[in-house]
């Protein structure tokens, strides 16, 4: 890579400014000239043209620089490289510079080859289609040039793939067949009506095209041509053929007309990329047409200053969902949510469907600022809005990430990249939002890669540590309830969130072996307090890789059985994510361990799947309602019939209810009153050391919260 | 030497670059790789004692993505319009070619190769508009990029009507 940056005095002459590239070496490898002199029109002959139009920029510099346009040149070893030129003006300097293109080209240059393979393909099509309609015509007029009846016609040709009526000169129907009917439906209740005119709306609809119709058909010439063409309600692009049975007289006693529909094959430009490049489940573009018109976007967007946003927006769980409708339940529901945010943008935004539960969505304007709140906001909103599929009530959510040109990345490459990582930290900060993309983001990213390599010696080094939050309860209990908690001391970085770890460690086995520590030093300090009198339930999170280990179940009998921790004293939580990717062996586990006497809590619930059927069939003792709902109470109504419908519910199941990230007295009281079980959050205690626990097992017997 | 520059143009996977590979370096591939942009040969010929330089513009084809960049015609002295003889299609294109072309540079020194000739059992063009375009004065000559048929007929053809 690099660029050759040139410097040109009248002549022209060029001398290098910097150290010739080696790509430059490959293409020309003659030595430089005196003075550093490269005579680089002489070499290119597209530069010495270029020459022309950079004199006109050089004497009045109306943009930044001025671009060649791409060209190829062969190097000595027969390889192509894609080079532009620019001209700028530099502190009075004429500067020119010379850019190998060659890399990051491929993606582009794949995108052509392939967009006109696919037009070569299609006309291909309607070529052989062509020949095909011909020779029906031909064999259909053959037939009744020697007499045949219409009825032993219509026979042959009832089951044929292209549509087919004879009809008198004036139109009126002497046969048609089934491929016919598929085309255009016939209307109402008087069919043979709407037969009679198809002749007329025929020649009608292709007269715009084809003015010379009327008289080649009247005077007993086939005709032969592609137009649009109105079916029922639809529009559909016809190829039809014409052609005439003439008598001993050279009278036109019949029409056979042969038609298909090829509006799949030969729309216009932009419809036949739609159907080339089009997603059949979503009816959206699909990623490589999505690829191609970004790249010609930004483009135009920098040749005139416009701006490009770029959303990326991924449906949250959507594998979760997926697996738990059928298949065409699933696709069903990609296509509802096409249409929805299809719907919702302008005509002139341009959405596509990369694949899978991915959407990007493309929007210019010429605005300098756009505010993209609202746009984002009311995209999730309709995300959001719930969706009856199969019988199935389904509520999904989406994270969107969004990028914008030319703030964050410069071309089509770096812009994905951008919106992409976007959206993965709006995931991480808990899905269902959209995040701009910031350069902290790229740092969070470079952090990532430091923390997955520092990650492996935290375990073996001793930086991991377990804090203990009380859960407290609201009834009577003289067992406190403590979520183990993981704390990372980073010995340069110091204390690293597990929010920024565990999803990182979840990426890798690490999470399995973080994991097990886990659960080892939970029993064994569960086991250390129970020795000091403090009765406790200790409550530690698994993992869906920890669950979907074979061996877990007799994992957790080990370390209950090495710790000598009464099973009932330990309590194992699962979040609905990890139980969804298969539910029946995933339940099969959660029994085992029930039927050691091990209690099992679903963590972060009513964050995800919506329905509550489920639970019904899973072996749960307790549910954790997922804090956003908490922190919406007491002002948002909805949260508060939700946890009260939740908690009602649990207890008809005989769950008991934990609520996190409790924070006010308000929330407290609120929680109280619907009988809500257990309560967590940082109103009451905060995540303690064990050093901790003891002060406050003693204070509990004290404590009040009927105040 | 005289240094001429020609433009070969036509729809897209006609031929265009590999007719310019067959003149200048004598060689044929099946295989379709798209060009991007310009791609810019030479080849030096003699006609009637006279040395010649050809700067061969092997623009991209044209199709519903790409633009005609006019200024690439800037200095140019003959054009070669490609005709794929099995795509009644690229006829038309090159009809539309020859338009803008005359629009922007006037009338110049120009030929119609009606390549993939070898491919004769899969003949589609229209024998009117053929005869049409011979009637307007073009000059029409049947080629083969993959036999090498009229190839370098054709070059010299173009460069003795830009220096007659
Ligand atoms: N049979 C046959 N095939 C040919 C001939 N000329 C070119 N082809 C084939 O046609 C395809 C397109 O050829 P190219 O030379 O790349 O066409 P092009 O006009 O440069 O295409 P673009 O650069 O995309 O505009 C390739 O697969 C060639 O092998 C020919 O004379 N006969
Ligand atoms: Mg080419």
């Amino acid at each position: 890579m690099g660029m050759l940056v040139l410097e040109c005095k009248p002549g022209p002459v060029f001398t290098a400014l910097n150290r010739i590239p080696d790509w430059f070496l490959q293409i020309h490898s003659a030595p430089l000239g005196a003075d550093s002199v490269l005579d680089v029109a002489a070499i290119f002959p597209f530069i010495a043209h270029f020459i022309e139009d950079a004199e006109v920029f050089w004497r009045n510099p109306v943009e930044a620089r001025l671009g060649s346009g791409i060209w190829t040149e062969l190097d000595e070893q027969g390889n192509q490289h894609q080079l532009e030129a620019y001209a700028l003006q530099y502190q009075n300097s004429r500067i020119l510079l010379l850019v190998d293109l060659t890399a990051s080209f491929d993606a582009r240059h794949h995108v052509y080859q392939r967009a006109r393979e696919i037009a070569l393909a299609q006309e291909r099509l309607v070529m052989s289609l062509q020949r095909q309609q011909r020779k029906l015509q031909l064999q259909i007029q053959g037939l009744l040039a020697r007499d045949e009846s219409l009825h032993a016609i219509a026979e042959r040709v009832r089951q044929h793939a292209s549509a087919v009526m004879v009809c008198r000169p004036d139109g009126s129907v002497e046969l048609l067949n089934q491929a016919l009917m598929d085309i255009y439906p016939v209307s109402g209740n008087n069919g043979t009506r709407a037969e009679h005119s198809l002749l007329k709306q025929w020649v009608n609809e292709a007269e715009a095209l084809y003015p010379e119709i009327h008289r080649v058909i009247e005077t007993g010439a086939s005709w032969e041509g592609e137009f649009e063409s109105s079916a029922g309600s639809d529009k559909k692009w016809v190829r039809l053929l014409i052609g005439p049975v003439l008598d001993q007289e050279q009278r036109v006693t019949h029409l056979v007309c042969v038609a298909n529909d090829i509006s799949g094959l030969r729309e216009p430009a932009i419809e036949l990329e739609r159907v080339t490049d089009y997603d059949f489940t979503t009816q959206l573009p699909n990623r490589r047409h999505f690829w191609r018109v970004l790249t010609r976007a930004i483009d135009e967007c920098r040749a005139s200053g416009e701006k490009l946003v770029l959303l990326y927006l991924d449906v949250d769980h959507f594998k979760r969902i997926n697996d738990s409708l059928d298949h065409q339940a699933g696709d069903l529901l990609l296509g509802t949510l096409s249409s929805r945010l299809r719907s919702n943008i302008k005509k002139t935004d341009f959405i596509a469907h990369l694949g899978g539960d991915e959407f990007a969505l493309m929007l210019r304007t010429s605005q300098r600022t756009l505010d993209l709140l609202p746009v984002a906001e009311r995209l999730l909103k309709v995300v959001r809005q719930p969706l009856v599929v199969d019988g199935h009530n389904v509520s999904i959510t989406a994270s969107l990430g969004i990028a914008c040109f030319p703030e964050h990345g410069n071309d089509a490459v770096g812009l994905m990249k951008r919106a992409d990582l976007a959206m993965y930290h709006a995931k991480q900060r808990g899905r269902d939002q959209h995040l701009m993309f910031s350069r902290s983001l790229d740092e969070a990213f470079f952090n990532r890669t430091v923390i997955q390599k520092d990650l492996g010696n935290a375990l073996s080094g001793g930086e991991l540590r377990l804090v203990y939050q009380p859960q407290i309860c609201l009834g009577a209990n003289s067992f406190l309830r403590l979520e183990a908690l993981l704390r990372w001391h980073h010995p340069v970085r110091g204390l690293i969130s597990p929010a920024v770890f565990v999803p990182v460690a979840e990426e890798s086995d690490l999470i399995n072996q973080i994991g097990n520590w886990v659960l080892e030093e939970a029993c064994r300090q569960a086991r250390q307090f129970m020795d000091r009198n403090i009765q406790v339930v200790m409550s530690v999170n698994v993992s869906a890789r920890q669950l979907r280990a074979g061996d877990f179940v007799q994992r957790v009998q080990q370390v209950l059985a090495d710790t000598g921790l009464d099973p009932s004293q330990l309590e194992l939580e699962v979040t609905e994510t990890t139980l969804l990717d298969n539910m029946e062996t995933r339940a099969e586990s959660l029994q085992q361990l029930q039927e050691l006497g091990v209690s099992i809590a679903l963590d972060d619930f009513g964050s995800g799947f919506s329905s509550l059927n489920y639970l019904k069939n899973l072996p749960v003792d307790r549910l954790k309602i997922d804090q956003v709902f908490i922190q919406e109470i007491p002002h948002d109504e909805e949260s508060k019939t939700i946890t009260a419908s939740v908690v009602k519910l649990a207890h008809e199941l005989h769950m008991t209810v934990v609520a996190e990230g409790v924070e006010t007295w308000d929330q407290l009281r609120f929680l109280q009153g619907i009988g809500c079980d257990y309560v967590q959050g940082f109103l009451l205690f905060r995540p303690l050391p064990p050093e901790e626990i003891g002060a406050v097992f003693a204070s509990l017997a004290s404590l009040r919260f009927d105040s | 030497m005289v240094v001429k520059k020609i433009c070969m143009m036509g729809a897209f996977a006609v031929g265009k670059t590999s007719l310019v590979r067959r003149f200048v370096h004598s060689i044929f591939s099946e295989s379709y790789q798209t060009t991007i942009g310009v791609m810019i040969s030479k080849k030096k010929l003699t006609l009637a004692e006279q040395e010649f330089e050809l700067i061969i513009w092997d623009l991209e084809g044209r199709d519903e993505f790409t633009d005609f960049r006019s200024s690439y015609l800037r200095g140019v002295s003959g054009v070669i319009f490609v005709v794929d003889v099995t795509r009644p299609h690229t006829l038309t294109v090159v009809r539309q070619l020859r338009e803008e072309v005359r629009n922007h540079i006037g009338e110049i020194p120009a030929l119609i190769l009606l390549n993939k000739a070898d491919l004769a059992d899969q003949w589609r063009l229209d024998a009117a508009t053929l005869e049409l375009l011979e009637d307007e004065g073009c000059t029409l000559l049947h080629t083969s990029a993959k036999t090498g048929a009229n190839v370098e007929e054709g070059f010299l053809a173009l460069l003795r009507s830009m220096t007659a």
